[in-house]
């Protein structure tokens, strides 16, 4: 148990740094703006997951069958 | 001929059944050393030709077949490594056929030997499947036979047109006309681009522990090399390389068998690298090469990984592996590496190759292209990143007696985990051979922070949304729905409600026919017993009985005694005739 608390904690330790990293770190060329703003990362990398999950769910309800639909 | 690396494969794997034990092992594993020495010493340019039907055929070498070689001769070591226990001589000859013709299509000067080559490749890969002697791995290599077939067709079909105005010269295509799109249709099929992709996730996964090394690396990866000579800059390759990133990941997500969910993880890579030569600027075709460079050791080592689970096991679903950090810690230890590669952490391969391509997409200002190649990075971390060591390795445990695979196993993976993280620290070495000169600086502070926030919080995601991932025993269907369970639908379609109609067509117009060849025997006659029979029927009259007997009398000679009808009434009917006729033109 412990091990897993230290791994979680390492773990957060890692996004801290990351995200205090950035407020540093100049952004070497932009697309349109809000991508060379700080933590833009981030957000688009936590909030493109929820979205790729949550349209996997909807496709899993049409298109998942049980192991054995082709046998 | 002799210092073609494809023919010491192809010719050296026939001496394999010869050969017992040590010595054997010794031979299968110098084959690939010699293969690379060979490759080292050939010049640049183009060392023969030979006139073949009116046709050169020639072998090339440039920078660009050369990064290929080295890569597929590397990995054919390296998964030869793994497989060197295994007692079925065959696969050992396959594999090395399949390895060699993949170094033929890459080293093909023109279009005939690419073509012999390609379908080489298609007929020695499936023995990689077949020998898993499974009823589901025999069935899935018949599909795997038949799709390539029709992908091989395509190919030679546009090969043929290409050639009637063209010389066999292998060079840049690019897409005008109907032979360069059946061409590209070829590629594309065997690049696994959807809807031409289900026989990957339908394969691969079937194939022998050892085969699935073998088969992550060369299909895909020679007709991304066939894509990068014959169609740069081709933009909607741009799309298409899209659109398999994203579909690799949705239905890995969706996946329980854990070489599906590699398999399916195939396509999205493969995707960065189509949507580089899409591109197709200098650095990005860099990209995809340095990609496919990377991709072959990184996914060659997870489904090492994962051959080594299935091996010691006997098992792949997520369902029912779990908690194999215990029993299994080197082999977890590979596979992160790999999933580190793969997810493209700073020091890893995959972020020096897959960098490229992004920042191509930027330099170029694709501003929906560079979100959507962002957003599938997040999700390969999701996928193949996180998941699949997260489902096998740790998850709940299960209580499956394993061990750490043989000791040729865990120094083949050992190798090719050196090799992910030394091509991340080291990508000069990688650099210094692509094909194209261009300057390019992965490890900047900017670009290290944002993947690692990028990665991170994708991870973040994955334990936030971890109850939504749990897996249930289902599979996810996909094209080969088509084949698989509607094609039975529609035979059956053909045979029943299809063939009665087409009988019942058949049999209305014998009648039909009969009818006119009935009044057209005797056409006066006909027209008096049609008479008498609507008389009968309509008219209500007295002396029915004698009406009766005429009709009789009608019918009795309706065949046996012919009359003729006056010339005039012939000319009438023929005049009748052509007025209608020429009515139905002008109308």
């Amino acid at each position: 148990m412990t091990l897993k608390k230290t791994l979680k904690l390492l773990f957060y330790l890692c996004i801290g740094l990351s995200l205090l990293a950035d407020l540093f770190i100049e952004a070497e060329h932009s697309l349109f703006g809000l991508d060379a703003l700080p933590w833009f990362d981030a957000i688009y990398g936590f909030s493109s997951c929820v979205f790729i999950v949550f349209i996997a769910k909807v496709m899993g309800i049409f298109l998942q069958k049980r192991g054995d639909y082709y046998d | 001929m002799i210092n073609h690396p494809a023919f010491i494969f192809i010719i050296g794997s026939l001496l394999i059944p010869l050969l017992r034990g040590k010595i054997k092992q010794i031979y299968i594993l110098s084959l690939p050393i010699l293969a690379f020495f060979v490759i080292l010493q050939l010049p640049e340019g183009i060392p023969w030709t030979h006139k073949f039907m009116g046709y050169e055929i020639s072998m090339r070498v440039d920078k660009l077949s050369l990064c290929f070689s080295y890569i597929f001769v590397i990995m054919a070591f390296l998964a030869s490594l793994f497989a060197i226990n295994v007692r079925e001589d065959g696969q050992h000859v396959a594999a090395f056929i399949y390895a060699g013709s993949s170094l033929g299509v890459v080293f093909a000067g023109d279009l005939i030997s690419l073509f012999i080559f390609w379908e080489l490749m298609s007929i020695s890969s499936i023995f990689l499947i077949l020998y898993r002697k499974t009823k589901q791995a025999i069935a899935a290599s018949f599909r795997y036979l038949l799709l390539h077939t029709f992908g091989g067709s395509c190919l030679l079909l546009g090969i043929c047109i290409y050639l009637t105005q063209h010389p066999a010269t292998f060079g840049q295509i690019g897409l005008n006309g109907i032979a360069s799109i059946l061409i590209l249709i070829g590629f594309l099929l065997n690049a696994a681009a959807p809807p031409l992709h289900a026989w990957l996730p339908d394969a691969y996964p079937e194939s022998t522990p050892s085969g699935g090394v073998f088969l992550s690396t060369y299909t895909t990866k020679t007709a991304v090399y066939t894509l990068i000579r014959a169609f740069p800059g081709v933009e909607i390759l741009l799309w298409v390389g899209i659109l398999m990133a994203i579909y690799g990941i949705l239905f890995a997500i969706l996946e329980n068998d854990m070489r599906r969910i590699l398999a399916y993880s195939i396509i999205n890579q493969v995707g960065f690298m189509i949507a580089g030569i899409g591109i197709g600027t200098p650095l990005a075709l860099n990209g995809s090469t340095a990609h496919a460079f990377c991709h072959i050791l990184y996914k060659g080592l997870l489904w090492m990984s994962a051959g080594s689970v299935l091996f010691i096991t006997g098992l792949s679903k997520c369902t029912e592996l779990g908690g194999l950090y215990k029993s299994m810690p080197l082999t977890l230890c590979f596979c992160l590496i790999g999933a580190a590669s793969i997810s493209a952490f700073p020091l890893f391969s995959g972020f020096i190759s897959k960098s490229m391509i992004i920042s191509a997409a930027a330099e170029e200002h694709l501003t929906l292209a560079w979100l959507l190649l962002q957003m599938a990075s997040a999700g390969v971390f999701l996928h193949a990143g996180i998941k699949f060591p997260y489902f096998v390795f740790f998850a709940k445990e299960k209580g499956v007696k394993a061990r750490d695979p043989p000791l040729n196993m865990l120094i083949a993976m050992g190798l090719t985990a050196f090799l992910c993280v030394f091509f991340g620290v080291f990508p000069g070495v990688l650099y210094n051979i692509l094909p194209y000169n261009v300057e390019y600086v992965p490890y900047t502070p900017d670009h290290v922070i944002s993947t690692l926030q990028l990665l991170l919080f994708s991870a973040l995601a994955f334990f936030i949304l971890l109850p939504y991932l749990q897996r249930k025993d289902t599979i996810t269907l996909d094209v080969d729905w088509f084949y698989r369970k509607a094609a039975p639908y529609f035979l059956w379609f053909c045979e029943k409600p299809l063939q009665d109609f087409a009988t019942f067509l058949d049999r209305e117009s014998r009648r039909i026919g009969r009818a006119f060849l009935w009044f057209s025997s005797n056409p006066l006659n006909a027209i008096r017993i049609m008479k008498s029979m609507l008389h009968l029927m309509l008219v209500d009259t007295d002396n029915e009985i004698e009406v009766k007997i005429k009709l009789e009398k009608y019918k009795l000679k309706h065949l046996k005694e012919h009359e003729y009808i006056g010339i005039s009434v012939g000319i009438l009917a023929i005049i009748i005739i052509l007025v209608l006729y020429l009515l139905t033109i002008i109308l």
